[in-house]
């Protein structure tokens, strides 16, 4: 999986796409096809038009953050703000860190699953697997995929056009 | 009147102008909402009108009207 992270403006579409020749680049994966584009369902999460590569999105705060996979992934990208986390009742935490940890963890799934805000507050499954990423100062990054061998890097925003 | 009570507490949820906040504005494309922000924005939502919302019903709340509209069934 390849993470990549922006900060600033961008047009999220023209972003993925721009990303993904990256990833296919760095993946070194001649099989994956050469042009994709982005397919949007009713009820379903964006998705590319094939199967080899799958991509989540997230922005929050001026920052966005996008991951490609050769499998189904969900990201969630929060900017850390005062928030009376005790109101969120179906999230156990002691702290607004530990709140921020573990409200990327349940978004992350809840997009991984592509069932949304609609299951907001299911039970996660102790298999689902998570990844932290401390990227930006006072934002919280988290992926839920299938373990798997994962690199970020960072996006200049003027880069997409 | 209903539309700008919802316009008001959103504003207040996403620290904007509230004239920044129109009815058709979609939540995260025209007013930069995150996740945290839709959820907190509805269940402010829930604790001013007394209302439940059902997990079912949180993919109508797309923009701000969508809110106006689901209170106004809610409530009448």
């Amino acid at each position: 999986m390849i993470l990549f992270f922006t900060k600033g403006s961008v047009d999220s579409d023209k972003f993925v796409l721009f990303c993904y020749n990256h990833y296919r680049d760095l993946i070194g994966d001649e099989s994956l096809p050469a042009q994709v584009r982005i397919l949007r369902e009713e009820g379903s999460k964006p998705r590319f038009d094939t199967d080899e590569a799958h991509f989540n999105l997230s922005h929050s705060g001026g920052v966005v953050m996008l991951g490609i996979s050769h499998a189904p992934i969900g990201v969630d990208i929060e900017k850390m703000r005062e928030i009376d986390f005790k109101k969120f009742s179906f999230i156990d935490a002691e702290s607004e860190e530990e709140f921020f940890e573990k409200w990327t963890e349940r978004e992350s799934y809840l997009k991984w699953t592509g069932e949304g805000l609609r299951a907001l507050k299911c039970d996660i499954p102790d298999g689902a697997h998570f990844e932290h990423f401390p990227v930006y100062d006072g934002y919280h990054a988290c992926v839920c995929a299938e373990e798997q061998n994962i690199r970020a890097y960072d996006i200049d925003p003027s880069a997409i056009e | 009147m209903l539309l700008d009570k919802v316009r008001g507490l959103i504003a207040e949820q996403m620290g904007l102008p509230v004239d920044q906040v129109k009815a058709e504005s979609r939540f995260i494309e025209d007013l930069g909402a995150d996740s945290l922000d839709l959820v907190e924005m509805l269940m402010t939502v829930e604790s001013e009108w007394g209302l439940l919302i059902d997990d079912d019903d949180m993919k109508r709340f797309t923009t701000v009207e969508s809110v106006v509209n689901y209170i106004a069934e809610k409530t009448e």
